[in-house]
């Protein structure tokens, strides 16, 4: 179980992400007189974004998920309420388009506005439809013929990987918006924590394993049945992971707060 | 007739607030306390039917504080507050309400009895 992962269909987004950004980090740090900190502290956050996914993906603990349910979910964990949340917050995006010649920065800067662009990007950080999709992503995701699918074909547990992240980049993205109000983002992010929690719940209340080929691997090399290790994974997606949108919907509703505090200081 | 009317408002106003937890905490008790760990069986119509009946009164609730919210106009230093109260104790009914739904979910998936 120490066996790192060095996928190609892993590695190679990774590394040209991790390009593109120092590319268009080093740039942007040339031209800026004003605002360097602000670049900084972005770069320190895709940074961490970068390393906890790679963590997930390619360091042993992908491996040990192979073996043991506990570990896929704190895989999947990572993937979702770490990596996701880091990386939406460093805003890469902008950085990374400076990596590209002026013509090509251009060029996709007006297409980025175009409506074949502009209209899905706008639907899919709409607060209410990234929840409805991050948490069917959870769901579907966890129903036990899709599980097993994932578990047993390299190529569907890519598109397991990839419908957390990408669903949780677009959910992360919603909630940071600054045209989104924080009592909405609050919202969303109390009922994704019942949702993921709840399915967490019925995880680790259960007496019988739900996935085969978890069930097949016998104890698991942390001493563990497999309704143990689920009821462990369960508990994990259950506690720690509900805890954690309910503290950042917290999070929102005081600076909802502050902001209402400051209103009426402004206009008594 | 005036007084009873600012009663029902001021109790509309904080329905989600002071219901939604409560009824969570009665379901919460009959599900899982009562049914689960010490065993005493309801069925699965007794258990849907509480059920239903619990997320029923939180809908009311919602209902009752969103009214309160969409009736008050904007912009007043006080109404202003109030109406935050309304909205606010609408999404604690909403949230409660999906809490009990999970619950009654949970309580139809896992084993009626937890000692057996």
């Amino acid at each position: 179980m120490t066996q790192w992962t060095f996928e190609p269909w892993v590695i190679l987004p990774m590394a040209i992400s991790a390009a593109l950004f120092v590319v268009g980090f080093a740039r942007l740090k040339a031209r800026s007189e004003h605002g360097l900190g602000a670049l900084k502290r972005r770069a320190v956050l895709f940074a961490l974004g970068w390393l906890v996914l790679a963590g997930a993906v390619v360091s042993p603990l992908h491996e040990a998920g192979e073996h043991a349910f506990t570990f896929h979910m704190i895989e999947h964990e990572l993937l979702m309420l770490a990596a996701a949340p880091l990386l939406v917050a460093s805003e890469p995006l902008a950085i990374m388009l400076w990596a590209v010649p002026a013509s090509g920065r251009r060029a996709l800067g007006s297409a980025t506005k175009s409506p074949a662009v502009a209209v899905p990007w706008r639907t899919l950080t709409d607060p209410l439809i990234a929840t409805v999709v991050q948490s069917a992503a959870l769901w579907l995701w966890h129903a036990p013929a899709l599980f097993d699918l994932a578990l047993e074909h390299e190529g569907w547990h890519i598109a397991q990987h990839l419908s957390f992240l990408v669903s949780a980049l677009f959910f992360w993205s919603a909630m940071f918006h600054r045209r989104n109000s924080a009592g909405v983002a609050a919202a969303c992010l109390f009922v994704t924590s019942l949702v993921g929690g709840a399915l967490g719940a019925f995880m680790a209340v259960s007496v019988s394993p739900w996935y085969a080929p978890y069930a097949a691997l016998g104890m698991t090399p942390i001493g563990l049945s497999p309704a143990e290790d689920q009821q462990m994974a369960g508990l994990i997606m259950w506690i720690p992971g509900g805890m954690f949108h309910a503290l950042f919907a917290l999070g929102f509703v005081g600076s909802m707060l502050r902001d209402k505090r400051e209103a009426s200081h402004a206009h008594p | 007739m005036a007084e009873r009317s600012a009663r029902r408002e001021l109790f509309d106003r904080w329905a989600g607030l002071i219901l939604g937890p409560l009824v969570w905490w009665i379901h919460q008790r009959m599900v899982a306390d009562w049914q689960a760990v010490d065993c005493h069986d309801m069925g699965v119509a007794g258990r849907s039917i509480w059920s239903l009946l619990l997320i029923a009164v939180l809908a009311w609730a919602c209902w009752a504080s969103l009214n309160i919210w969409r009736r008050w106009g904007p912009r007043e230093a006080e109404t202003d507050n109030w109406r935050f109260i309304a909205l606010v104790s609408a999404g604690v009914a909403a949230l409660c309400g999906l809490a009990v739904f999970f619950g009654a979910l949970a309580a139809v998936i896992v084993p009626d009895c937890l000692q057996q």
